[in-house]
């Protein structure tokens, strides 16, 4: 029997059945992926493991033993554990004190400090990170953070550890560290649960790969036996859309556009020092660069959601004078935060309100909202940009990231705007509803729109970018036309 | 949501109408205790009691909205009542008196929207040192004293009747109307449930915030200074004392009626019910001869259930198995509501 076995594990809940008789089998030492698309169970499975739910049948077994979890906390003590997206660590408080939160080591009641530093600063070299034990969790760095979650797991002495999504907020060269740890991790004995959206990760790192779908388990594979066309099969259930959405005929139709936003000598005073772009109309732009290149701030520069200290900014020939939101949208660019939840979308409203937000001075009368037009817009653009709602009265917070990454969309294309400024456009989306967001931007260019987008993604901007530009330490490094771009070629000019 | 009756949702009706709920179990509780409630001298007399609070509540639900609160109606129903008084006496008419105390108690607004748009203070201690500087403003003018007023219009307006029904309710009324009106059907309203509900999402959609916030300030002092009024009208004189309490009442009124101190949520007619539930509740434990100090403590109880109910109704409290450990219990309802 394999080291830890999870046996027929069902769990329904309300109007979902999430799993059904999923068997899911690891070896001690391994690293283990876990994928799927959203919905697919993924996380319950985590969740069911961890003891946050309680299995509705099946048993789990670790070492040949049966387990009994029934909450967060017992799981922890049979040697589960997980590290979240959104980290678990208490800003203000040291790395020794949160590496031993649970369980500090006392002598009469008093906490023994001093043991507490050495044995962090210990765990942490054993890893292979120089961090001060007295640092506050606050000024690390998110991989830095991490290595505390780990150490902090080390010292529990886990045999089992989940991470979801690890490197979505790491920069390229982190996820090498990180991978890093993972080895040692591994060779340690501990068993890694690897959950990722970013496919070519699991074929880095893992030894074996699990693939739910619709909440069944479709079947375990090792990465040299499958390639990534395969494996997305396996997850979506059909063959996987083509991957390559740009067009020939682009690059001639493109030739004699006019150039609709120009930008010179733009810096923030910070990481962002002398960038200059133009982009033509009809055109998609895509900007690379390594986290803290300053690629995310051209944006939100251009857009004034962060104040630039130099440069300049043309629209359509005209200069602009004034970096302020509400003056951008006046000149008909739109700004698609990465973080949607958090900048892009009022998640307590909804889809009806948030899609209105920026049009309604078109859809009313003397301050007062004209319903019925309102109604017939905001329909138009749920359709239109096939957004999967139950009605316009449905809030935002319930939709999948796919669909709100949709209705953000469709804010911005009820005033008309011109041009759409996407930062990392499909952060956080499954691979299915990655295809139908590049679908609808190709289609937007079609009709005549403008789109820069920022990604992390190379694939991505080589899938969809006319033309790609790379930042390195705040200055443009190389452009390429699409034909002559390739990863190698951008990766060698980010540094 | 529409629910046949076959598969009436209990939670969600529970959800829906809370705030009717209530306010009508508590007439009934009313009506037995009092026998003569439903004469109509009786229903205009407590509705007459309650109107400014229904009005200076409609202020406060504003700064709610935000995500805001206004800690400074209290004080600025004190000072405008006491300084309308005044005027009054002093030979000014009693509409532009009207006008006045609703300048000034916008002015007192303004300090607190600046405080809290330009210099971004916290709106609790902005409106806090507002109402501080209010009450000491309060006593400086009257020191100390009630001013009686004996103008006959004064007295009209707080006790007499147009068309059937107390002036006082048709201002709570107007008041109502209007602050209904501009949060339900105007882009004001919008705006500013996006500004609570997510500023810096707003400010991205092309808003202007700290507009936004300054105005609500401005308002919710310009009603409390309007209800300033109208109270010294109804006592027939300007005292320095009223008001005390009404900064809590009025977030206990918007509170009961649903809205959420952490803003974005809030509806006007459902806030207006819930401070038809804070003055009943006064109204009756008066009745009942329950001293003052004792009516806290109740107060205090209801407020605590209206907002536990919310709470549990709404899932935001999750009571049918343990969630147990360091972790969020973010649940069921999320994965129901998924694709």
């Amino acid at each position: 029997m394999s080291y830890l076995h999870m046996k027929g594990i069902s769990k329904s809940f309300p109007g979902v059945r999430a799993l059904s008789n999923v068997d899911f089998e690891a070896e001690k030492g391994e690293v283990h992926a876990i994928a799927g698309e959203n919905g697919a169970g993924k996380s319950t499975l985590i969740k069911i493991l961890s003891g946050a739910y309680l299995p509705d049948e099946g048993q789990i077994f670790l070492d040949g033993k049966e387990l009994s979890i029934t909450d967060p906390h017992s799981g922890r003590e049979q040697g589960i554990s997980v590290i979240y997206q959104e980290l678990s660590l208490i800003p203000n408080m040291t790395v020794a004190e949160n590496i031993f939160l649970a369980n500090m080591p006392k002598r009469l009641g008093a906490v023994k400090w001093q043991e507490m530093r050495q044995r962090s600063h210990d765990v942490l070299q054993e890893i292979g990170f120089d961090i001060s034990p007295n640092a506050k969790v606050r000024d690390l760095s998110i991989v830095q953070q991490q290595a505390v979650e780990i150490a902090k797991i080390l010292v529990e002495e886990t045999k089992i550890v989940v991470m979801d999504e690890p490197t979505a907020l790491l920069p390229p060269r982190e996820v090498k560290t990180l991978f890093e740890v993972i080895n040692k991790l591994r060779a340690k004995g501990v068993t890694v649960l690897y959950i990722s959206h970013r496919l070519d990760e699991l074929f880095q790192i893992a030894d074996r790969i699990t693939v739910l779908r619709d909440g069944t388990k479709i079947g375990t594979v090792k990465p040299q036996d499958i390639n990534q066309d395969e494996l997305i099969q396996m997850m979506i259930g059909r063959k996987p859309a083509e991957r390559q959405y740009w067009k020939p005929e682009r690059a001639e139709m493109l030739k004699n556009a006019p150039v609709v936003l120009e930008v010179e000598g733009l810096g923030d005073g910070k990481n962002l020092k002398n960038v200059s772009l133009s982009v033509r109309k009809g055109e998609i732009l895509g900007i690379a660069g390594l986290v803290g290149s300053g690629n995310s701030e051209i944006l939100q520069c251009i857009f004034g959601a962060k104040q630039a200290v130099s440069g300049r900014i043309k629209i359509q020939g005209k200069e602009i004078k004034s970096f302020e939101p509400a003056t951008s949208i006046k000149n008909s660019l739109a700004f698609l935060p990465a973080d949607r939840k958090n900048l892009g979308l009022v998640l307590g409203m909804t889809i009806k309100r948030n899609i209105s937000l920026t049009g309604l001075d078109q859809l009313s009368n003397f301050f007062v909202v004209k319903n019925h037009q309102e109604n017939a817009v905001v329909d138009q653009l749920i359709k239109k940009l096939r957004i999967k709602s139950r009605s316009r009265e449905q809030m935002v917070e319930t939709l999948s990231g796919g669909n709100q990454q949709k209705v953000v969309m469709a804010k911005w294309l009820l005033p008309e705007c011109q041009i759409l400024m996407f930062d990392e456009p499909t952060r956080g989306i499954d691979v299915g509803a990655r295809s139908e967001i590049y679908e609808l931007m190709l289609e937007y260019v079609d009709q005549g729109g403008t789109i820069v987008m920022v990604s992390s993604d190379m694939q991505e901007l080589l899938a969809v970018c006319d033309r790609i530009i790379v930042i390195g330490q705040g200055q443009v490094t190389a452009v390429f036309d699409h034909e002559e771009a390739t990863e190698e070629k951008i990766g060698m000019a980010m540094f | 949501m529409k629910n046949g009756l076959r598969n009436f949702d209990f939670r969600s009706f529970w959800n829906s109408y809370q705030v009717w709920i209530i306010f009508i179990a508590l007439i009934i509780c009313y009506s037995l205790i009092s026998p003569d409630f439903f004469t109509s001298r009786n229903i205009s007399n407590i509705m007459t009691q309650n109107a400014m609070l229904v009005v200076v509540a409609m202020g406060q639900l504003l700064a709610v909205i935000t995500g805001g609160i206004d800690l400074s109606v209290g004080a600025i129903l004190a000072l405008t009542g006491v300084m309308t008084a005044k005027f009054v006496v002093g030979g000014m008419s009693v509409y532009v008196a009207i006008l006045a105390a609703i300048g000034i108690g916008a002015l007192a607004g303004v300090i607190s929207g600046l405080l809290v748009s330009k210099f971004k203070f916290a709106p609790f201690i902005a409106t806090l040192a507002t109402m501080v500087m209010v009450k000491g403003m309060t006593f400086v003018q009257s020191g100390g004293h009630v001013t009686y007023v004996s103008d006959p219009t004064f007295k009209f307006l707080g006790r007499g009747s147009i068309l059937g029904m107390p002036v006082m309710i048709w201002v709570m009324l107007l008041v109502i109307f209007l602050v209904w009106f501009v949060l339900t059907k105007t882009v004001v309203g919008r705006r500013l449930y996006a500004v609570g509900g997510n500023p810096e999402a707003a400010r991205l959609a092309g808003i202007n915030v700290p507009r936004y916030l300054f105005a609500v300030y401005v308002c919710s002092g310009a009603l409390a200074g309007l209800a300033g009024a109208f109270m010294a009208f109804r006592l027939g004189a300007g005292s320095p004392t009223i008001g005390s309490e009404w900064e809590l009442d009025t977030i206990a009124a918007v509170v009961v009626g649903g809205a959420s101190l952490m803003g974005g949520i809030g509806a006007p007619l459902n806030a207006m019910l819930g401070a038809l539930i804070i003055g009943f509740i006064r109204n009756i434990l008066n009745l009942l001869g329950v001293a003052t100090y004792p009516q806290l403590i109740v107060k205090g109880l209801i407020i605590i259930l209206a907002v536990l109910s919310q709470n549990l109704g709404s899932g935001l409290i999750v009571t049918k198995k343990k969630t147990g450990g360091g972790v969020q219990p973010e649940t069921d309802i999320v994965q129901s509501g998924k694709e």
